[in-house]
């Protein structure tokens, strides 16, 4: 059970706050409601260039990390498809220094044609690093615009290409800040031994002053039903074939959510789950074997990926992944399995817990979801969960004409 | 409230250093092994850590010693491989698996109300492995075959040729998997590995966590069952290649070059040791680095870059790693120079080495949060054969070294031509 309170400023600013006297550190954590979904289709990658020139300096504070290294923080920030997030933790007797730190660069940040030519170069070069210089690097570049055809998922969060970043402008920049990085597009959560006085003192102080936005709403395409599947082949430098296959499955609000993020334990949590021991172990086709939901909000995907042994072929190991899904289509789980399903998310909910900074995290996400309480109820809902209702689950999402299968060739 | 009435450009006072007393294990001994235990934490989890005091520097074939501590799991005697996944799976329980040059180890994290359940079988896990031929085949061949992924990464490429320049290819610090070695390696000899070095009289062990005391006496039990080792344990002695000027690794498709450059140095037991960190984190070791601040953050040649000091518990390494376009990697590799260059001929400023004495002091207080971390820092000496001091040394140099004393280590440690670079990609 992890105890917090809630409070909303004026400006429409959400604070969450979790006090903890074991520890000496205090972690504060800022959600923004923006992420790559948020992007013009001719735009993308924005959002994530957007969290670089986060740190690029404010108004009264020139330069970010030295002042965040002063309080003798581990800082950083993430951008995805859904949210943009920047951390620090550090010893909490400074905690009023994050709060200038954090107001000030949502205040006014400061917009330099030399940072963004910097940080453009900077994503550029992560670009390289991270998608096309890696085996398997462009994985996800290729499979989200065959999952998605009209939702901005199709695109990475780094985004479609390298020119979208190259032509990104200062005005382009300005407009997103002025648009997205608003206090009530913001939620704030604070953890550690920290008073809760003195952080709404310090939050009314530092964050009660900026104005309100208009909290953009949005209109996302809907990705109409997949009525046919769907696959490509991609060959490239790389030493053995793989296969990436990719199911529509409902969003993380969805009720039916806990039961895909379920599935996805049965077939690939731990050594003892059915892919690897049926195609990793038995069969031996795979070297190794996936399988996991994007916890996307909107919409997401259950994907299903291997690596396969030489001499196999993609036509082999995609048999025997069907065969498992059918397996979870037809016959109950038996009461073994959910009880260790069950065990497993009662584990992991407890060992996030031990780690103020992941506590701060977790309670704002939550909150985006709909409400941080609902972090406290998250294993009674997955306890809640039947074996009918895996089985029906496994058939709603499983269906032929959904797949959405990637054939990488080793060349 | 209007904005006029809050001064932004005020910043609040920063609040100095709060000493703290840091919170050592219990230390016991149970059937002549030493067993340390450290209870702390408010969630009800626990780890233990069965640390051997054997590794690469032990086997006699490459490899023996990293896939003797791999394939514990694939089988016991008395249960298979998917028994005791099985079971460590149902209680959401979960096993980590190291192998390095100077040990090995198996830890386990679970619910605290497991543990009695879960300790018998880690037991058998890691004292009784059957090493079956079948499992043992699945996994090498798996392994030879990620190890094709791996060779396509730049990073992996310049780390492997780093380690065998400084080190030599045969010498345990230097050596990295290669399918040569996978290819002569049969299960009797993990088997043996196993039989001579998986021993009482090679065994430490921690508990961490919460609820420490019901494990001691389950512990205990389990202890009275080992056996000694027959051999005596024996280094062999291996002579080091320290390879200087360039080493160029081919890999003609690369985007990115993989850099690395550095030099062994001297080991956490020196009295430079603390010194040599903070220097290095001046010169790459956090986000607000020279490396970081010059070639991202000026010129923006990379994602990332840095330098870090490691200590082995026979020698150290100093290394600075990143990965640079193809067309940037010439600059880049001067821009490095540049930094040694002033480094060692100026100090550094003020202000700047304060603002790294406040980010390794908070660096410091977060690294001894909570149980796990305790009993980290723990070992982090305990294996060198330090104890507690050490922290108290470090602490103090991080707050008093001066720059001209920090300067002098740049001119002992840091000289460009002992340096050895190694480009992978082109």
């Amino acid at each position: 059970m992890i105890q917090f309170s809630k409070h909303t400023l004026s400006n429409g600013l959400r604070l969450i706050i979790h006090e903890n006297h074991h520890t000496q550190l205090a972690a504060v954590n800022l959600l923004y409601d923006v992420g790559a979904r948020d992007e013009e289709s001719d735009r993308t990658g924005f959002a994530h260039l957007f969290e670089h020139l986060m740190f690029g300096g404010s108004t009264n504070i020139p330069n970010y990390d030295e002042v965040a290294q002063q309080l003798g923080a581990e800082n950083n920030a993430f951008t995805n498809n859904d949210i943009t997030n920047y951390y620090l933790s550090f010893p909490a007797n400074n905690l009023e220094t994050a709060f200038w730190l954090e107001s000030d660069r949502l205040f006014s940040l400061d917009f330099s044609e030399r940072s963004l030519e910097v940080q453009r170069q900077v994503v550029i070069e992560e670009f390289k690093q991270r998608y096309l210089n890696q085996p398997y690097g462009d994985v996800w570049l290729k499979l989200r615009p065959l999952a998605y055809h009209l939702h901005p998922y199709q695109w990475a969060t780094i985004g479609k290409n390298i020119q979208h970043i190259e032509e990104a402008s200062l005005e382009d920049v300005k407009a997103f800040f002025l648009k997205h990085y608003r206090p009530d597009n913001c939620i704030l959560s604070v953890a550690g031994n920290v008073n809760t006085a003195e952080v709404i003192r310090l939050a009314e102080k530092w964050f009660g002053p900026i104005a309100a936005g208009h909290r953009p709403q949005r209109q996302l395409p809907v990705e109409p039903d997949q009525t046919e599947a769907r696959s490509m082949h991609v060959t490239a430098p790389v030493p053995v074939d793989a296969f990436y296959v990719a199911y529509p499955m409902p969003g993380r609000r969805d009720a039916a959510y806990a039961a895909c993020d379920l599935l996805s334990d049965v077939l690939s949590h731990g050594k003892s789950a059915r892919l690897y021991r049926s195609l990793v172990k038995e069969q031996q086709l795979c070297t190794s074997v996936n399988a996991y939901v994007t916890g996307d909000q909107e919409p997401g995907l259950f994907v299903l990926s291997g690596n396969l042994v030489k001499g196999i072929t993609h036509d082999q190991a995609l048999e025997a992944i069907q065969k498992e899904l059918d397996l979870l289509m037809t016959t109950l789980i038996s009461e073994e399995e959910m009880q260790k399903m069950q065990n497993n998310i009662e584990s992991t909910m407890v060992f996030a817990e031990t780690n103020v900074l992941n506590v701060a995290m977790n309670l704002g996400y939550f909150e985006l979801l709909g409400d941080a309480n609902q972090i406290n109820h998250e294993v009674a809902k997955y306890a809640a969960i039947t074996a009918e209702d895996l089985r029906k689950q496994a058939g709603q999402i499983f269906q032929v004409h959904k797949a959405n299968t990637l054939y990488y060739h080793a060349e | 409230m209007p904005n006029n009435i809050l001064e932004r450009h005020q910043a609040p006072a920063l609040l100095g250093f709060v000493p703290f007393e840091i919170q050592a294990p219990v230390p016991l001994t149970l059937s002549d092994v030493p067993v340390f235990v450290l209870e702390a934490g408010e969630q009800d989890v626990m780890r233990i850590d069965l640390v051997f005091a054997v590794g690469s520097w032990h086997e006699q074939k490459a490899l023996v010693s990293s896939l003797t501590n791999r394939i514990l799991q694939e089988g016991s005697l008395k249960s298979s491989g998917k028994v005791l996944a099985d079971y460590f799976d149902f209680y959401g329980a979960h096993l980590q698996y190291e192998a390095s040059a100077d040990r090995s180890s198996v830890s386990l994290y679970c619910l605290s109300k497991h543990t009695a359940e879960l300790l018998p079988r880690l037991f058998e896990l890691v004292f009784e492995p059957a090493f079956p031929e079948k499992e043992f085949q699945t996994t090498i061949r798996n392994n030879r075959q990620q190890l094709l992924v791996e060779q396509e990464k730049v990073a992996f490429l310049a780390r492997r040729g780093f380690n065998a320049a400084l080190f030599g290819p045969e010498h345990p610090y230097g050596r990295s998997s290669n399918d040569a070695a996978y290819a002569a390696l049969t299960r009797e000899d993990l088997a043996i590995f196993h039989r001579d070095f998986y021993t009482k009289d090679r065994l430490n062990i921690s508990l961490s966590g919460k609820g420490t005391g019901a494990a001691v006496a389950g512990l205990e039990v389990l202890l009275a069952t080992l056996k000694e080792s027959p051999l005596p344990l024996e280094r062999r002695f291996f002579t080091t290649a320290d390879q200087i000027g360039t080493v160029v690794i081919p890999k003609p498709d690369a985007v990115q070059f993989g850099l690395r450059l550095g030099k062994r140095i001297v080991d956490k037991k020196h009295p430079d040791y603390p010194g040599l960190k903070v220097l290095n984190t001046v010169f790459g070791g956090y986000f607000g680095s020279r490396l970081m601040s010059n070639i991202r953050e000026d010129k923006g040649y990379t994602y990332g870059i840095g330098s870090a000091i490691a200590s082995f518990e026979k020698d150290a390494i100093f290394t600075i790693a990143t990965e640079v376009g193809r067309d940037v990697a010439e600059l880049a590799l001067t821009e490095i120079r540049c930094e040694i260059d002033k480094i060692r001929n100026e100090l550094i400023p003020t202000a700047e080495l304060d603002t790294v004495r406040s980010y390794l002091q908070g660096v410091y207080m977060s690294s001894f949060d909570g149980a796990f971390s305790l009993i980290d820092r723990f070992w982090d000496v305990h294996h060198f054969g330090l104890d507690y001091d050490y922290y108290h040394r470090y602490l103090s140099t991080v707050q008093n070294i001066t720059a001209e004393e920090l300067q002098a280590l740049a001119v002992t440690y840091l000289a460009p031509e002992s340096l050895v670079t190694v480009v992978a990609g082109s």
